[in-house]
């Protein structure tokens, strides 16, 4: 292997992967490291109901593996527990290349404009940390516009309340199923207006790639027809042919690598190897992206400290890990009396951001969706209603009569960010390469809950207008929210006194030391934000290769 | 050997109807599975709620819970339906009914005709084979 790289990119997720094409393909020589393997359907397509990134009962269906990767998480009560990568509380990614690109749903969301300025437009509650983004949504917006066409979204302009768009999407929208059109004539009876929502999905064949086949277990697995689009199909497969692009698989970053002066050199890196056989080296680079994910691109900052910085790279002001944020999801279930899932995936199918903002006595709000075809456990687990028993003839006849009849509504809250919900560095505990471990702590601002429960009523609104014969579905309790969507452990900004990185992730203090991924949003977005990561990766990664 | 109180009871949490019971679908070997690998913790706590329920069936006049009929074993599921380790044992034998082919129990995925799911994957109800490698404890399993 070449040792002389212009950049290292840490994690070949969506924004990494990104990075290693628009570096790769403006002449840099880049190296992608990527602590898990290359994945496929053929490979890790094992449809485990039991295993996999939607229902982690006994274990999982990509890396990290359950043994020798712990964390510590503390609970809402304040008591320590060691966890292992399916258990709740360790907040995982997936570890694989293209890391959850490989296996989400893959809704293609911008952020509203507002969304950008909840601090501006709302004020700061008591408590939290809530900032405006340093950027504004036109400036992301031609970066949306690069994901949109370059990664592949199936969509139409049905979204009136988005931001201004100057193109269309590249692929017609999902078909509907048996709930849609219920679900849209009960918001229309309450004025809300809704649209199909946009999706990292091939709905016709494109890229050299097939469409959707609408099996019923999307979310959480590898697509059997290769049509969802993530950067291991797409971007990282046109760095690679560049020639300029090298990637390690099976390797971990130890920590960033330093000089005297506490300059960044590269990345000190473990490959794994099979067995025991850790080889470790250092590699350098002009310039190093960490692309890890919020709790682990923090956590390779607080595990590279110096002599200057001995509490962690750019953490002299001690923010990095802080505002540890994701998505509480308020979900009501709701019983119909006709037949409204047909197993025909994604499932997803109609969308309202009529609430994103603008709802009275809450900072902000969430977009509200349907959701994808459940597997017949996680329906068990999550969509029985409460007053029914789970053992006897009871039970099982609602799943036999209704599991084709209940539909959901639900979405992402945008979250109010806790200095308090953070990445620390375990003092105690390590993993098998000998690196402490994350330790994740805090509990969700209570501005966020109010907001949980506002957009819950909202839900349970529409689907009372839909037709339902009835609803339930609880409110979810406090807890750190990172599970679903981690961000905003390495928030950038304007001022270096609050923020870790400048507005395009350069960790203030480090001219070539940069994060990509969502650990620079300030916050979250009322939305899925995978199509956000992208657009910021196209910009910060294009920004790192005119440095460079 | 699993117990009879065990599978007695599995088969009141499952019952037969026009469809498979969980026994008939294999639910007992899949839950006797989880906990000889040890990746499922409910083993003692389970046995220890057996022996409490054969008490009850004696208290009731039946030499154990197997022995009692159907609507007796109803009446005494009763009694415990709130404890952990029944609510416990009612997840898993919920998760082998209706989870994919491969797990162990509800086979040729006939849980899934019951309640209308379609898999639609070509390889069948499973998808493609696991990667033998990985699928073991401490890799993918726990």
């Amino acid at each position: 292997m070449s040792m002389d790289f212009d950049a290292i990119v840490v994690g070949a997720g969506a924004a990494g992967g990104i990075a290693a094409c628009v570096l790769a393909e403006a002449g840099k020589r880049v190296l992608l490291v990527e602590q898990g393997r290359w994945r496929s359907h053929a490979n890790s397509g094992h449809r485990d109901h039991l295993r996999n990134h939607r229902l982690q009962a006994h274990g999982i269906n990509t890396g990290p593996y359950v043994d020798g990767h712990p964390r510590i998480f503390v609970d809402a009560s304040g008591e320590t527990h060691v966890v292992r990568p399916h258990d709740d509380g360790y907040h995982n990614n997936a570890s694989t290349v293209g890391s959850g690109t490989l296996l989400y749903g893959g809704l293609a969301w911008r952020f509203h404009p507002d969304d950008f300025r909840l601090k501006s437009r709302y004020g700061v509650p008591k408590g939290s940390s809530l900032v405006d983004w340093p950027i504004s949504y036109a400036e992301l917006a031609p970066w949306y516009e690069r994901a949109e066409w370059e990664i592949g979204v199936a969509g139409h302009d049905g979204d009136t309340n988005s931001g201004a768009r100057t193109r269309g999407y590249p692929m017609p929208p999902l078909p509907p199923k048996p709930s849609t059109a219920k679900l849209r004539a009960g918001a229309t009876n309450l004025g809300i207006s809704t649209f199909t929502p946009p999706i990292l999905i091939n709905t016709v064949p494109r890229d050299g790639r097939a469409a959707c086949v609408q099996c019923g277990s999307c979310v959480g697995f590898p697509c059997p027809s290769d049509a969802k689009n993530g950067t291991q199909n797409t971007v990282i497969q046109r760095a690679l042919a560049t020639g300029r692009c090298e990637i390690m698989t099976g390797t971990v970053a130890e920590r960033i690598a330093t000089n005297a002066r506490g300059r960044v050199v590269g990345i000190d890196l473990i490959d794994m190897g099979e067995g025991n056989a850790e080889i470790r080296r250092r590699i350098t680079a002009r310039a190093v992206m960490l692309s890890a994910g919020a709790i682990e691109s923090a956590r390779l900052l607080l595990a590279s400290a110096t002599d200057s910085e001995p509490h962690g790279l750019g953490n002299n002001r001690d923010l990095v890990g802080r505002n540890l944020q994701g998505h509480y999801y308020p979900t009501v279930f709701g019983l119909f009396e006709d037949e409204v899932e047909n197993s025909h995936g994604p499932g997803v199918t109609i969308a309202t951001t009529d609430f994103v903002h603008g709802n009275e006595g809450v900072v902000a709000g969430a977009m509200l969706a349907d959701d994808f075809v459940m597997l017949p456990a996680i329906f068990w687990k999550q969509a029985l209603p409460p007053d029914l028993p789970r053992f006897g003839l009871k039970a099982k006849h609602f799943m036999r009569d209704n599991y084709r009849r209940v539909s959901q509504i639900k979405g992402p809250v945008h979250e109010v960010p806790a200095p308090d919900c953070r990445v620390t560095l375990d003092q105690t505990c390590k993993d098998r390469f000998g690196r402490f471990v994350p330790r994740l702590s805090g509990v969700v601002h209570p501005e966020t809950l109010r907001t949980v429960a506002a957009m819950h009523e909202k839900a349970e609104a529409w689907l009372e207008a839909s037709g339902t014969i009835r609803t339930w579905g609880a409110l979810p309790a406090p807890r750190l929210s990172a599970g679903q969507h981690q961000a905003g452990t390495c928030r950038m900004g304007d001022d270096e006194a609050i923020s870790v990185t400048d507005p395009f992730g350069r960790v203030w203090g480090h001219p070539n030391l940069f994060v990509s991924d969502a650990s620079l949003h300030p916050t979250n977005g009322a939305y899925n934000p995978v199509l956000t990561i992208m657009a910021m990766g196209f910009r910060n990664s294009d920004n790192l290769a005119k440095m460079l | 050997m699993p117990s009879a109180t065990f599978l007695a009871l599995l088969d009141r949490i499952i019952p037969v109807d026009e469809w498979p019971s969980a026994t008939t679908s294999g639910v007992d070997r899949f839950i006797l599975a989880l906990w000889q690998s040890g990746a499922d913790g409910s083993a003692g706590s389970a046995a220890a709620g057996l022996e409490e329920l054969d008490k009850l069936a004696s208290h009731a006049g039946y030499a154990s819970f197997a022995d009692a009929p159907e609507i007796t074993q109803d009446t005494l599921l009763e009694q415990v339906a709130a404890t952990v380790w029944f609510r416990q044992l009612c997840e898993l034998a919920a998760e082998g009914y209706y989870a994919n082919p491969g797990n162990g129990a509800n086979p040729d995925a006939i849980s899934w005709h019951m309640i209308g799911y379609k898999h639609g994957l070509p390889e069948g109800p499973d998808g493609p084979p696991a990667n033998r490698s990985e699928a073991r404890m401490g890799k993918l399993w726990a």
